[in-house]
């Protein structure tokens, strides 16, 4: 591995750790939740064009639509999301995505993972929206 | 089967079928975008990128913070 990404990968493990030991409506979880997001907003700012042209898949086929499918799950999602949400009865009947994740938060380890996931999702999101992938479009 | 576990098992599908989409592009990248590509497909939108990106911070916020 690279001394780049493994830095990263170490700094981020670290991070993760630090911040999935705080607890929600906190100032500490305020403030580390909130400079990754300030960290995200700033590459944002820095990486991406101002006016992006906009991206094509690497090996697009006659009358494909490889988004379609990814579109079905989103919409999919959504609605089971507020159909549980705005339902009658208990959560524990109707778990939302949140309330899922709010179990999830319950082990240590497996938030810790969950923020780690989150921040190298905004990574991915930062490289994909970079001026290099742009250009490549 | 309970409400409860209906509700579970239908969170159970959506996320195989994320991972399903996921191995497809793979396999079969003409028929099913790759996830990145999909991200940058959005990332590189006018208003999608704007979206995306306030979404994230939204999404971390609100899973870690409140």
């Amino acid at each position: 591995m690279r001394a780049g990404p493994a830095a990263l990968l170490v700094g981020g493990s670290a991070y993760s750790l630090i911040a999935a030991a705080t607890t929600p409506f906190t100032l500490p979880a305020d403030v580390l939740t909130g400079v990754a997001i300030v960290g995200l907003a700033v590459l944002v700012i820095v990486c991406w064009p101002l006016h992006p042209r906009p991206a094509r898949p690497a090996r697009p086929a006659p009358g494909a639509h490889p988004y379609v499918p990814w579109l079905v799950v989103l919409v999919v999602f959504v609605a089971w999301e507020l159909f549980d949400y705005l339902v009658h009865g208990s959560r524990a009947d109707h778990p939302t995505f949140s309330s899922i994740t709010e179990a999830n938060d319950r082990f240590y380890i497996l938030k810790a993972l969950l923020f780690l996931g989150w921040m190298a999702a905004a990574l991915v999101i930062v490289r994909q929206g970079s001026r290099r992938k742009a250009r490549r479009g | 089967m309970s409400v409860s576990t209906a509700s579970y098992v239908v969170w159970g599908a959506i996320g195989a079928l994320v991972v399903l989409l996921w191995w497809l592009s793979y396999v079969r990248p003409s028929a099913v975008a790759h996830p990145a590509d999909v991200v940058g497909k959005v990332a590189t939108h006018p208003l999608g990128r704007v979206v995306l990106v306030v979404g994230f911070m939204w999404l971390g916020w609100h899973l870690f913070a409140r």
